[in-house]
């Protein structure tokens, strides 16, 4: 943390000075020099983990928000001076904020997946990144090799799973963040991709994919985490496929015109640099019924690139999806090395979407609106059932700083929304919403999650009413640090 | 007569069929799944042949109780420079099982611990003369 924490002022100190640490030194030549200091935690960790006890709270806790809020994403981002190109490359660290009445503690642990270890031992990169192309020093014999488990978390029973999109899920323990091994479903699932966006319905029963090499896998886990049915969907999948969502009947994907140029890879390129954006081609929508995979529709729609959904539902005639539409890959890749470099992008605006799908005639309509936001959420009691609200970090009024710094909440029957601004100096990550002991009501509950002060460089744990946003933060736990930014969340109430 | 004729066989051996022999030292077989199962085998000589048709092909049944290394001999070799490929055929099946997206789900690998990108190494990476009549493949 300590060199990670060094200013660029400081940095030119120790230069004057005499005695020159070694990591000092590869701080200033490693390509991450910033006047933007919201980007600041892009500079990741050295492979340390964190914690920290007793954390001052500012504001009234909700006595009855208690449990363990885990959150995943890349922290480490460079090694003996080379620093990865884009956002999706750094190593999985996993976070742990125990939330009991009046004590917060938080702790921080890299996944010591087969690729953490191994680099972490020779103390530089030994192997291909998803968006940096780093010559292999060790076999890649497929996509566990290069399983960087950074994205997103899944709580089942003893088990705590870091996501990632493309490879095996990584147990780890849930109350220590110590690694296991990667999770084997069942021998023949052994080695498959797990994606880092399961869906939960309220009764337990998880439904995920997969895809690589073209293909498409769907999962249905019990609550229990056993592998009831899967199945090989008769796709050509996208080379890259983030996100999918669940309604009563329905498994839904967009499958956006991505393609993979394989002599790009062989001749050096990363895999995401190899990806090719076809503009002419439609974007499709596959629609898999749940009770049978091998029925399934395709409609089309112009192409659009989307990484999260919020939620689905249908009535058997219509079905409703919403989402975030992102840029088309080669303006998020450029948005997304230019923060790796520690310089702005303004150039990655993602917006809100619902789609309607009338099953009967084929017919599509999509609904746009306006406002920066990523990272949608919805209620986890409706997961799969007919919703109203989704809630989003949000950029409001924040000019050439890059992120988010508020939150908002919308209502996609009527239209109507609910924001926060923190102003200026935060960074707004993804909140999670977490229902109300007892309630029953779609909303009732907090919105809980992470953000950076730019100003005071640590990170909190904020929440709020998820109905009352613009009251503001309920209370925050403070860090007496700060975390590189993450992806995504759950929360496990106890 | 016989016994003349298996002497005249062995002293000529060396000078006529070329048989050579050696020590194949592997490890990274999955310790996990040991019990009943194979590990396999294939040398190549010619590059027009490599994953397609070996030279020599052999089996050799898996002791459990020897943890996740084995040695084992290879007779009757061609002479001169080989490439090797192996594989931990972990549930006796007789083949390298791939899952539905096509990745092997059973450790392998290759002379000189060649490795491929996403694919089998090229012939030429794979290429040795045994030094020593030893060589050591890491499955994985």
């Amino acid at each position: 943390m300590s060199t990670a924490l060094i200013s660029r002022r400081s940095l030119l100190g120790a230069l004057a000075s005499a005695s020159l640490a070694p990591e000092v030194l590869a701080l200033g030549l490693d390509g991450f020099s910033t006047d933007a200091p919201e980007l600041r935690p892009f500079r990741g960790l050295d492979g340390q983990d964190l914690t920290a006890d007793a954390l001052p709270i500012e504001g009234r806790w909700p006595a009855e928000l208690r449990g363990r809020y885990y959150r995943n994403g890349p922290g480490l981002m460079q090694r003996a001076g080379q620093r990865y190109e884009h956002w999706f490359d750094g190593d999985g660290l996993v976070q742990a904020w125990q939330v009991e009445p009046g004590h917060i503690s938080h702790r921080a642990r890299f996944v010591q997946t087969e690729k953490f270890r191994a680099e972490q031992q020779a103390g530089r990169f030994l192997l291909p990144a998803f968006g940096t192309a780093i010559k292999a020093e060790r076999p890649v014999r497929g996509p566990d090799s290069v399983n960087a488990a950074n994205t997103s978390v899944l709580l089942q029973g003893d088990a705590l799973y870091a996501l990632w999109e493309g490879g095996s899920a990584y147990e780890l323990d849930p109350q220590t963040l110590h690694t296991r091994k990667p999770k084997i479903w069942s021998e023949e699932l052994r080695g498959m991709p797990f994606s880092a966006h399961p869906k939960v319905e309220p009764d337990g029963t998880v439904w995920n994919f997969g895809s690589a090499n073209g293909r498409l896998v769907v999962y249905q886990l019990s609550a229990q985490g056993r592998v009831l049915r899967h199945g090989l969907i008769d796709t050509v999948a996208p080379a890259m496929l983030h996100d999918f969502a669940v309604s009563q009947r329905h498994l839904v994907f967009l499958l956006a015109p991505i393609t993979m140029d394989w002599a790009a890879v062989r001749s050096g390129a990363s895999m995401l640099g190899a990806m090719r954006w076809g503009t002419d081609q439609p974007t499709r929508v596959l629609v898999v019924d749940k009770a049978d995979f091998s029925r399934q529709r395709v409609f089309e729609m112009p192409a659009c690139q989307v990484f999260h959904f919020g939620n689905a539902w249908d009535d058997g005639h219509m079905l409703r999806v919403d989402y975030v539409q992102s840029v088309a890959l080669p303006d998020f890749n450029a948005a997304s090395n230019l923060v790796m470099r520690g310089q702005r992008s303004t150039r990655d605006t993602s917006t809100p979407r619902v789609l309607e799908i009338a099953l009967d005639t084929g017919k599509l309509s999509v609904t746009a609106r306006d406002e920066s936001v990523e990272f949608p959420v919805v209620d986890p009691r409706v997961v799969a059932q007919r919703h109203r609200f989704v809630w989003y970090p949000t950029a409001i009024d924040t000019g050439a700083r890059w992120g988010f710094n508020g939150l908002m909440r919308l209502d996609i029957d009527g239209g109507a929304r609910e924001r926060f601004s923190f102003g200026a100096d935060v960074v707004v990550e993804e909140h999670v919403m977490v229902p109300r002991p007892g309630s029953t009501r779609e909303g009732e509950g907090w919105l809980v999650g992470m953000g950076y002060d730019v100003k005071r460089q640590r990170s909190f744990l904020s929440v709020f009413d998820a109905m009352h946003l613009a009251d503001g933060p309920l209370a925050r736990a403070w860090l007496p640090y700060w975390v590189p930014y993450g992806f995504h969340g759950k929360f496990y109430a106890s | 007569m016989k016994t003349r004729l298996l002497l005249l066989a062995a002293l000529a051996a060396p000078l006529f069929a070329q048989a050579a022999e050696l020590t194949l030292e592997v490890d990274g077989l999955d310790a996990s799944r040991l019990e009943g199962s194979s590990l396999f085998v294939a040398v190549y000589t010619e590059a027009g042949q490599w994953m397609a048709k070996p030279a020599v092909g052999k089996r050799f049944a898996v002791d459990a109780k020897a943890g996740g290394r084995m040695t084992v001999t290879l007779n009757d070799l061609p002479e001169g420079a080989l490439a090797i490929s192996a594989f931990h055929d972990t549930n006796g099946n007789g083949k390298l099982d791939r899952n539905a997206i096509g990745i092997p789900t059973e450790p392998y690998g290759f002379s000189n611990n060649a490795t491929g990108q996403f694919g089998p190494p090229r012939f030429e990476q794979a290429l040795l003369t045994p030094a020593g009549g030893v060589v050591r493949i890491t499955l994985n």
